[in-house]
């Protein structure tokens, strides 16, 4: 008896003591998209603010906005695309969101271009196998448009879950093509195609910061920042 | 010692002594009744028959019963043979044969699906010289669904047939073999009539399986309406947008789980 209510003791104080970051720590939610620029930005942050720790925990944009209006303890949040924005409750985040990166889409081919796509207008071909992402995620609902746009009517073998997902379709060959970011594409050494300026969809990133927190405005700041904005550069993203 | 385990069994024990074992029975419970019971909670009841009869989810419900009723077909033809080996085999490898067929038991359905990739894949073992020679792909189609829910079903169902069937007693099927039947004869006319019940519940836990593979199937099936999104799949891609539309998804799944499961228990199940 004295054992278990010692046991119980100690998951009560685990729980209530290790889950919740100290207030010192600013907490980032971030879209999934950025998970491989992030931690380089947290990098630019911790130079320029010693003092501070930051955690980032990623999230597809529209789960970022259901942890919010749940009231989950954050500083900033930085989403993709401004869609899920409208279903943000407006007591959480005040002011204007800043746009801190845009994101446009490309076509990965896979190895040897078996589906012979040299052009957007190829992604109508029946015969080829093409993956997008599912239009509920913002890298699917991007494609949805550019498709729209073009009137290029697409024959679509899965809607994967995710952007990493419909790239990896690609990679491993299954998949002919896939519309993905331009961002997912820096640092892969698979094919790929560019889409034309004028067939392009503009995913922006808006930044905000949440419940007043002073931190987190301070970080909008900073991803708006020379350093910030070069490191996000170089990882593909566009200017705001 | 044996006297107190016997005796527990028994309403005469106080309740004193019997908490240490209903408290943690208890709390068993809760944690599998309450996520469940929540769902019914939340879910928006005005809303339900307008969220399960939107096309999406028909679509979604019509793959999964026929993806669903052709893996049970397909686990029992392969199934009960593959247990009858198993519960009457000799060889001094079968314990090893037993072991490496419920694998894909334990391992995590996105491996499985994975693995299926990796044989059945358009760049796959057997899948590459196939598309090469054939023509044939299964990736993205209505039979790698099936592909992957048997992948993930049918081990459930030999396990849980091969039970039923090595607590026969041998005497029977050496009985029938000296009556002069075949051993095809005394497997379909001998065994299968004694295994009935284990291999109707066999069936409907490989088909519960089934219903809810989610991990295998994206994986190796991709996500694509009426034609590989089934139920699990379509709960998942609803959730990013419409939280409603997946909760009365899984409401719908909750109850046709509990119907299947109920009836079958009540008509084959002790």
């Amino acid at each position: 008896m004295k054992r278990l209510v010692a046991t119980s003791a100690v998951l009560v104080w685990v729980a209530s003591g290790c889950g919740s970051a100290p207030d010192d720590t600013v907490t980032i939610l971030a879209a999934s998209s950025l998970a491989d620029v992030m931690p380089q930005v947290i990098a630019v942050a911790e130079r320029e603010r010693p003092d501070e720790a930051f955690e980032v925990s990623y999230a597809a944009s529209s789960q970022i906005v259901q942890q919010l209006n749940a009231g989950i303890d954050a500083d900033a949040a930085v989403l993709a695309g401004q869609g899920p924005l409208a279903s943000l409750d407006p007591s959480v985040a005040a002011g204007t969101p800043a746009v801190v990166a845009t994101n446009t889409l490309a076509i990965a081919l896979a190895d040897g271009n078996p589906g012979r796509v040299t052009s957007l207008a190829d992604l109508g071909n029946t015969d080829i196998t093409l993956v997008l992402c599912a239009e509920q995620v913002p890298c699917g609902a991007a494609a949805a448009q550019m498709f729209h746009q073009t009137g290029i009517n697409p024959t679509i073998a899965s809607l994967e879950p995710d952007v990493r997902a419909t790239l990896s379709k690609v990679v491993s060959g299954e998949a002919d093509a896939g519309v993905v970011y331009v961002t997912d594409l820096v640092g892969q050494s698979v094919g790929h195609l560019d889409v034309r300026a004028e067939d392009q969809v503009v995913t922006t990133y808006p930044a905000l910061s949440i419940d007043d927190s002073r931190s987190g405005a301070d970080f909008v700041d900073l991803l708006s920042s020379d350093t910030a904005q070069k490191v996000l550069r170089d990882a593909g993203f566009g200017a705001p | 010692m044996t006297l107190r385990a016997q005796r527990l069994g028994t309403s005469g024990l106080g309740a004193t002594r019997r908490w240490p074992i209903l408290i943690p029975a208890w709390i068993a419970v809760a944690v599998l009744l309450v996520p469940l019971a929540a769902l019914l909670v939340r879910v928006d009841w005005t809303r339900l028959p307008a969220n399960v009869t939107s096309p999406l989810a028909i679509e979604a419900v019509r793959l999964s019963a026929i993806t669903t009723s052709i893996t049970l077909i397909i686990v029992i033809l392969l199934g009960a043979p593959l247990a009858w080996v198993l519960a009457r085999g000799r060889h001094r490898l079968m314990p090893w044969l037993r072991a490496l067929v419920t694998v894909p038991l334990v391992l995590p359905p996105v491996v499985g699906g994975v693995a299926l990739l990796a044989a059945w894949g358009r760049n796959g073992v057997v899948g590459g010289p196939l598309d090469a020679l054939l023509g044939i792909t299964i990736p993205f189609t209505t039979v790698a669904v099936i592909f992957a829910e048997v992948f993930v079903a049918l081990p459930f169902y030999v396990i849980s047939v091969e039970g039923s069937m090595r607590g026969l007693d041998p005497r029977y099927d050496a009985i029938s073999a000296t009556l002069g039947a075949s051993p095809v004869r005394t497997f379909t006319r001998v065994v299968i009539p004694l295994v009935a019940p284990g291999m109707a519940a066999g069936a409907a836990l490989a088909w519960a399986r089934a219903l809810g593979e989610f991990g295998a199937t994206i994986t190796f099936a991709g996500n694509f309406s009426g034609r590989t999104q089934t139920v699990p799949l379509a709960v998942f891609t609803a959730l990013e947008q419409d939280p409603d539309a997946a909760l009365a998804l899984s409401v719908l799944m909750l109850t046709i789980c509990v119907v299947v499961l109920g009836a079958l228990r009540s008509r084959w199940i002790p």
